[in-house]
């Protein structure tokens, strides 16, 4: 019991750790605007690699056409400006239906 | 690298370790998509924190709720891509990124089938030194 605790603190510790590495080292060293806007655009093709796997994927299949649809309706909606949540219940919605009339 | 891009939103002292502890892909998500350091900031801590709390209590009521209804009988897996996309939305509307999102959703998902677990998003990164090579400048 009391190993397991010990496990549970080292892995909290470890883990702040390295969360705190990222923003410590970057503040350490002054990037130039052009490193700073790369290390942007990489954080953001890295999201956009996450949100098309799990748009797409189940493991390494396809995850079926319910979930992509109902992604893109939320897609389209946050880019009408809608309000957050009205994407994220439409996401659902659309891909629980689209199952419940048969869609993969 | 998705940590380095916090820096700026993480502030200085203790509120900077506390928030150090709110960061995830979703709250650095939230701060980049606003259009300064500041909100970018309020960001990072409302969401982090919102997920802290959501998370724990999320998985609870859904292991309660999981074994009665399946989650993706309620579409429920298709809540995580749709607010990633949302959030990349304001960098869509911007014609270099957008380029630069399109060939990194393309890289991904080429390399679903056969990349090990969990690489493929992180092939994804190849956008950002491809379209440095073919002369675009996002």
């Amino acid at each position: 019991m009391t190993a397991v605790v010990w496990a549970g603190v080292a892995l909290a510790v470890a883990t702040f750790a390295m969360r705190a590495a990222g923003p410590v080292l970057a503040g350490r060293f002054d990037l130039s605007e052009g490193a700073r806007r790369t290390v942007d655009l990489c954080a953001l093709t890295l999201l956009a690699g996450v949100m098309a796997t799990t748009a797409f994927a189940d493991g390494r299949e396809f995850g079926g056409i319910a979930r992509v649809a109902g992604v893109a309706i939320a897609g389209l909606l946050a880019w009408r400006r809608s309000p957050g949540v009205a994407g994220i219940v439409a996401a659902a919605a659309v891909t629980a239906l689209l199952r419940l009339a048969g869609a993969d | 690298m998705t940590r380095a891009a916090a820096a700026p939103y993480v502030g200085s002292g203790a509120a900077r370790l506390l928030r150090i502890h709110l960061i995830n892909d979703e709250s650095i998500a939230l701060a980049l998509a606003q259009p300064d350091v500041e909100s970018g900031r309020r960001g990072l801590t409302y969401a982090g924190a919102g997920i802290m709390l959501a998370w724990p209590l999320g998985a609870a009521v859904g292991a309660a709720v999981g074994s009665v209804v399946s989650p993706e009988a309620l579409g429920l897996d298709a809540v995580f891509p749709a607010v990633l996309l949302a959030l990349l939305v304001p960098a869509l509307r911007e014609k270099s990124t957008r380029t630069m999102l399109l060939v990194a959703t393309l890289i991904a998902l080429i390399a679903v089938p056969w990349a090990p677990a969990g690489v493929a998003p992180i092939l994804a990164l190849l956008a950002v030194p491809a379209l440095r090579l073919a002369g675009v400048r996002p």
